[in-house]
């Protein structure tokens, strides 16, 4: 009698403790995106507007809404890191040199590296639609590399950095072939 | 306390350490972690929390991907990024008793 009176009081404990999902405002402003709990048989139960709830059981999902955003919620988004952030950097036309004006763009990226504990850096190089295709290549490559060794030199370290050349492939602005373009001579860096 | 199981050992969090797919983040009373995705999702773990990565795969060039990730016990805040936008539920969450499709943006998970 003692074990059967044990098992009816866990049955009860883990009824209480369904897995619950909330769905928050969208982030900044940006639109309430959605939430589907999916089951076996291709059916869904869409969470769509703004505190949302379900509550899953292994029948089913009750849904429901939320009266506000719990405080120990509040408190774990606020765990999340911030958004990444996207900094552009312009060349001279043929070369590895950072124009005059991006300069300071370079405090920038160390200020929002500094503010970010285990930050990694993702640079990418690019160039204007003038030239071969290989020796663009071989540009984007080299752009983003100096921008990485400037960032080696000042001790980032350097298995947190990565840094590719995409050519001309990835046009800010779209040119068409043989076009000199100072918008596209350029390495973003994004710090994440 | 916050640790990572990769293949059966701990390895200790630190600001900065790379996590791969099937690493699974476990933290205590007291352990909380957040983690920046290279497609852009955010993720906060909560206090008592047992999270899977159970698989990640990202496609940086054609930036599309699929994401499931296990919440076996504990909190866990998204802010998702690519991956979701990349395909209809290529982003799924999984609890002991369901399974998610993620359409895009802010959602909290909790399994007690």
């Amino acid at each position: 009698m003692r074990s059967g009176a044990s098992i009816a009081l866990l049955a009860i404990l883990t009824g209480c403790a369904a897995p619950s999902a909330l769905l928050l405002p969208g982030e900044d402003g940006h639109p309430t995106g959605a939430l589907a709990v999916l089951d076996q048989k291709g059916g869904e139960q869409l969470l769509d507007t703004p505190l949302a709830s379900a509550r899953m059981s292994r029948g089913g999902a009750t849904l429901g809404t939320a009266a506000k955003v719990k405080p120990a919620y509040r408190q774990l988004m606020a765990t999340l890191p911030p958004p990444a952030r996207s900094f552009t950097l312009y060349f001279v036309e043929g070369t590895t040199t950072m124009v005059e004006s991006s300069r300071p763009m370079l405090d920038q990226i160390r200020a929002e590296i500094a503010r970010r504990p285990g930050a990694e850096v993702q640079v990418t190089g690019h160039t204007d639609t003038l030239g071969s295709d290989d020796d663009n290549d071989r540009l984007s490559r080299q752009r983003a590399g100096e921008i990485m060794s400037v960032l080696i030199a000042e001790g980032f370290p350097r298995d947190l950095l990565s840094a590719v050349g995409r050519g001309e492939r990835e046009p800010a602005v779209d040119t068409g072939d043989g076009v000199r373009d100072a918008r596209n001579r350029r390495v973003e860096v994004i710090v994440r | 306390m916050a640790s990572v199981d990769r293949g059966g050992r701990h390895l200790p969090v630190t600001p900065g350490v790379q996590l791969e797919p099937g690493d699974v983040l476990v933290t205590g009373r007291d352990g909380r972690m957040g983690i920046a995705f290279i497609d852009e999702t955010r993720m906060a773990v909560g206090p008592n929390s047992r999270i899977a990565l159970t698989n990640f795969q990202y496609d940086r060039t054609r930036q599309t991907g699929s994401f499931l990730t296990s919440v076996d016990r504990g909190s866990l805040g998204v802010v998702s990024g690519r991956i979701a936008k990349s395909g209809r539920d290529a982003m799924k969450v999984r609890t002991p008793t369901s399974m998610l499709g993620v359409r895009g943006t802010r959602f909290v998970v909790e399994v007690h």
